[in-house]
Formats: C-alpha cells, structure tokens, sequence
C-alpha cells in the first residue's frame, strides 16, 4: 500500500498562507492616496455604468490620488462574505457598494470604513439605516427608488382607458419586492388596478406573457435586474401578442418600450461620488448625510411604437419629453 | 493588527463555518454513497427558515432549531423521492432542491430578510467582547461538537448500518433493514448539518437570501476531493479534517486571488488554476520536498 502522507496538502497551505502574508506586505499604502473599494453584486451594463461614472467622479476630484479595488460577488454568497471581509480588514477609507445584501454583509464586519450605496432601492427597509433623512451609522449613499407615480401620470396621459397594469418581476430580488410595493399603493392611489406577473427566470419571459394575454392592459418592466436584461427579448413577445410595455430607466426605450421614465444610473453614479468625497474630505460623516434620490428624470417615448399600438402621442409630451424614432 | 492576520483570522471563521457543509455532503456522498445536490437548496431553506424564525421570535435558538429541522426535512424528502418515487437519486436531490427555493420564497414571502443583531455564538459564549473571536472560537466548538457526534454515531449500531448502506446496499436489504429509513436517517443527518451551517453562515452575514445556497454543494464536493487528494486517509476521523482542511484549501486560495488584486471577473479563473498548479506540483513533484526534509530530519538524527 502507498504509503500516506499529509506532507503535499500541510506544505500547500504554509506556501498560501506565506503568499498571502507576502502580497500584502508588498503593497504599503502610502498615505497621501485614497483607497476606495468598490464592491458590486453583479456584472450588469446599468450596474457598470454607475460604478464607472462613481470612479470617474472621484478620480476628477482627486486626480492620481485615489486607488480603486473594484471586487464582485457574482451573486454567490460565500464570496460576498470573503469580499466584504477583506473590504472591512484592508484599510479601506471608503467602499461604494452597488447590492443590498453585499451592504449587509459588509456593514456586520465593520463600523468605522464609511460606506456609500449606489442605488439601493429601500436601504431602511434592509436594516442599513436608522431612517432616510439621518442613516445614523457608518452608511449612506444613493437610491434607485423609481419614480412610480410619475411613470403612471404619464401612463394615463397616453392610455386613459387602461385598467389593469401588469408589473413583471423576478420575485427572487430584493429590489423588485421593494418596488412591487410602491407599485401597488400608487396603483390604488390612481384607481388601477395592479396584477403581479412574477417570472423565475429570462426562460420564463415569453411563456408567462403569452399566458397573461388578455388578463392586463399595459405592462410595466420595473428596475429588475432579471427582466432588464431579458428586455429586448420581452419587447418582442409582447410585440407579438399586441401587448404594450413601459419602462423605469432611460436607455431602453430605443428597444421597444412606448415609453420610459426613469434616473440615469450614471446620474447616481456620479451623486454617490460626490457624497463619497463630501466623507473622504472629512466635511460630512455618513451618519448624518441622508440617502439622496436623484431628483432629475426624464420622459423618453417611443414614436413608432406608438404609432404601431394605434395610440397619439401626448400634448405635454411633446414639449416635457423626448421622442425617439428607431 | 496587521491586514494579512485578519483576513486569515476571518478566512479561518468563514471555514469553520463552511466546513460543516462539507461534512454533511461528506455524510451523503461518501459514506451512504447518495449522491445528493439536496444542500443546494436545503442551505438556502434553512437560512430562510430560520431567518423568519429569527424575525418573528427575536430567538436566535429558535431559529438554529428551526434551521437545522429544515435541512433535515429537506433531506427526508429526497430520500422518500429516491426509494418510494424511486427516481434516481441525483434527479430526486435536483427536484428537492429547486422545490427548497420555491417554499424559501413562500415561506418568507421575499427573497432575502434582514436579521436583527442576534446570533447563536453569541449566546453561548457571551464574555468575548471580540466579533472575530466569538466566531473563530464558537464555531470551533460546533465544529468540534459535530465532529465528536458523528464520530460517536459511526461507531454505533445506526452508523455501521448507515455505512454499509454506502459499502453494501444488498446487504442491508438482506438483513431486512429499511432502504428507505435509512436514507432518511442519513440524509436527515447529512442536511441537518448543512442547515446548521446555513443558520450560522446567515446570523453572521446579517441577512439570509433565497440564493444563499447556490454553489455551496458543488463547492463542498471540490472541498472533499481536494481534501481526498492532498490529504488521504484511511479510518473516518482523518476524513473529515480532511474535509475542514479541503475547504479551508479552497478559502485561502480565494483570499490569494483576491490579495493579487487582479482584475475582476479573473476571480474564479485564478482560483482554479492556483488549485491545479499546486495539486500539480504536490503530486507530481512533491517527493522532492519531501526527499529535503528527509534529509533533514537524517542530518537532525
């Protein structure tokens, strides 16, 4: 028989262990530099844009003062922790995190390293903050909570005989539970009547819209990340089946959408910046800087979609908004 | 503190807590020889579970309770697919485990909660005024407990059947014991654990969501090969350090791509190749350190 010995595997974790002592002593951060951690749940061209236009904030203000250590969690839970760990243990002097659990996990590890949000959508409802107007610990930032209630005005201006508006969501996001509830309220404010079309999976698009057919008037795609990145795949079931969307942010009306309200997450982005600069200055601490909303959003309508549902477009529309033709 | 010991101090908590996934799958693949993805599910309806637990009663004991009775029903329900559906055992593991995810969502009503500052280390061991400490230490002592337990349980009447399910499946109907209630114990046992190790994985982390478990079944499988490659063993308690030296293999060389600070999205990439390169090197040409310190311990003699 072989003879059995622990000596590869014993060896394999002292030469590791010894790396990572090595690597780390190698990089001294020196200190007239800023380390900024930029922790993001997803890869996802939205969530992209607004880390970039984040980083881009502040390396105008400090021009080759600040070091970004840009880490995602791929959704996967064992390396949220292992991320959020060595954000909290790595002299970090602040950390931009795009996803709600990555904020709590992140926030259980350290109460000194200020945190920024970039776009959560109910950071009280997470338990990041003691209220929207005074956060009250090391966490503050932006929020992505759509505006609702203007996008259903305008729904009422282009389509006054809809009733029943379908919201479609992955019921596995955080984010879209938040707005599911803003949703409905603003629906029972306006006499609407909400109806939940909730999908697994971008699998499960088209199979779910044909199955409403007939059950909705209009159908509302809301700031989930499932159903925005199966969009252009949307638009074409719900084309086929003479379904009407409208849409949450702003590039998406060019695929289809009749129209769109929504922030531009660059916008956020670059709001979240400016908050993060106001803590590395040391003007403002994150406990008293309320979560901020970004106030400027924009009205996006797509002419020949609808040309093709038979519908005018608005009076005020022409002169509030954009109109784009493909 | 420097910043390389605490991030090994926090890797050593992450698996410690891990490691318990690990053994459960351990418990299921290797000594019932079932092959079972239950714990992809399990994990994240046990986190759930005990999550809302948690929520609602404000008791972190509750919720382990709670947590771990989960994961052993989830087990249960794989098992009674495998023997009274009688689909093939990794179908029934995939069919609980999807089936995990749906009651997560039903159960909680929303993809993640927020858990309130409660922690069941915390508890029991309420003088350290240290997080690190109260996580390396606690989860230490389960760690030990679970080990203790199982290691106990192998060498009684239900762990020699539980084994010769695994070795020797005919004999275990010949001598008329129950294909059926076996599996049930076994993977009762081995989802328990994994609950155990989702309820303390998610008390820690702040929040449990309904993803929680993805990656964690497979993870622990690479865990227990790797473990099986660079430390073999013979009898059952060398096994499983094996299985806890495995994930904390896995652990390090994830904080090693993530220190090199190379570009994202490289991660899993970097990884891998770390993990293969030094299996490579350990087995191929590990006799070469092992001849130096041979020679070492010759010259000491």
């Amino acid at each position: 028989m072989r003879k059995i010995s622990w000596f590869a595997g014993v060896a394999f974790i002292v030469v590791l262990v010894g790396l990572i002592y090595l690597i780390n002593s190698r990089q001294a951060p020196s200190k007239s530099e800023y380390k900024v951690g930029v922790f993001q749940v997803v890869r996802h061209p939205v969530l992209d844009e607004m880390a970039a236009s984040f980083q881009r904030g502040l390396t105008s203000r400090y021009p080759e003062q600040v070091k970004f250590d840009l880490r995602i969690s791929d959704g996967d839970a064992a390396k949220t922790e292992q991320i959020a760990q060595s954000f909290a243990s790595g002299n970090f002097d602040l950390v931009f995190v795009i996803g709600t659990n990555q904020a709590q996990s992140l926030v259980k590890k350290t109460t000194t390293v200020p945190i920024v949000l970039g776009g959560a959508t109910d950071p009280l409802a997470a338990g990041l903050v003691d209220s929207w107007e005074r956060p009250g610990k090391n966490v503050t930032g932006t929020s992505d909570l759509s505006p609702v209630g203007a996008q259903l005005d305008s729904l009422k201006e282009i389509l006054p005989d809809a009733n029943r508006v379908g919201i479609i969501y992955n019921p596995s996001e955080d984010n879209s539970k938040a707005i599911l509830a803003h949703f409905g309220r603003a629906c029972a404010d306006k006499n609407l009547e909400p109806v939940s079309v909730p999908v697994s999976g971008a699998n499960e698009l088209r199979p779910t819209l044909i199955a409403v057919v007939g059950k909705i008037d209009v159908l509302y795609a809301p700031t989930d990340a499932t159903v925005q990145a199966a969009f252009p795949s949307l638009i074409k079931t719900a084309n086929e089946v003479n379904l009407p969307v409208f849409n949450c942010d702003e590039g998406t009306v060019q695929k289809g959408a009749i129209f769109s309200i929504g922030f531009n997450y660059g916008d956020l982005g670059t709001t979240s910046a400016d908050m993060a600069a106001a803590i590395l200055d040391g003007k403002e601490k994150p406990s008293d800087m309320p979560i901020r909303l970004v106030g400027k959003s924009t009205l996006y309508f797509n002419v020949e979609q609808i040309k093709r549902f038979g519908l005018t477009v608005p009076e005020r529309w022409q002169k509030d908004g954009k109109g784009i033709t493909r | 503190m420097n910043v390389a010991t605490l991030q090994l101090l926090y890797t050593v908590e992450t698996t410690l807590t891990l490691s318990l996934v690990t053994i459960g799958v351990y418990v299921s693949f290797r000594t019932l020889r079932f092959p079972d993805l239950t714990g992809e599910g399990s994990f994240s309806l046990s986190a759930m579970v005990a999550g809302g637990v948690l929520v609602a009663s404000g008791s972190a004991w509750a919720a382990t309770l709670a947590g771990v009775a989960t994961g052993a029903a989830a087990g249960a329900v794989t098992a009674i697919l495998a023997n009274v559906v009688r689909l093939p055992t990794l179908l029934a593991s995939i069919l609980t485990m999807i089936m995990c995810v749906s009651l997560g969502l039903l159960i909680a009503g929303q993809p993640s909660l927020t858990l309130p500052d409660s922690w069941v280390l915390a508890t029991v061991l309420p003088d350290m005024n240290a997080i690190l400490a109260t996580g390396i230490v606690g989860s230490t002592l389960v760690l030990a407990v679970i080990l203790f337990g199982l290691m106990a349980l192998m060498y009684t009447g239900v762990g020699y059947v539980l084994r010769a399910r695994g070795e020797n499946p005919d004999l275990v109907n010949e001598l008329k014991y129950s294909l059926l209630a076996w599996d049930i114990v076994g993977l009762a046992l081995a989802n328990g654990v994994i609950g155990l190790a989702a309820v303390l994985f998610s008390q820690r982390a702040g929040y449990c969501s309904i993803n929680m478990g993805r990656g964690m079944a497979i993870n622990a499988l690479a865990a227990i090969m790797l473990g099986e490659t660079l430390f073999p063993s013979r009898t059952l308690l060398p096994a499983l350090l094996a299985c806890v030296a495995g994930t904390l293999i896995l652990q390090l060389v994830r904080l090693l791509a993530l220190s090199l600070g190379l570009p994202d999205g490289s991660l899993d990439l970097v990884t891998s190749v770390i993990v293969i390169v030094f299996v490579y090197v350990a087995k191929e040409r590990g006799h070469i350190g092992q001849n130096v310190l041979e020679k070492i311990r010759m010259h000491a003699a």
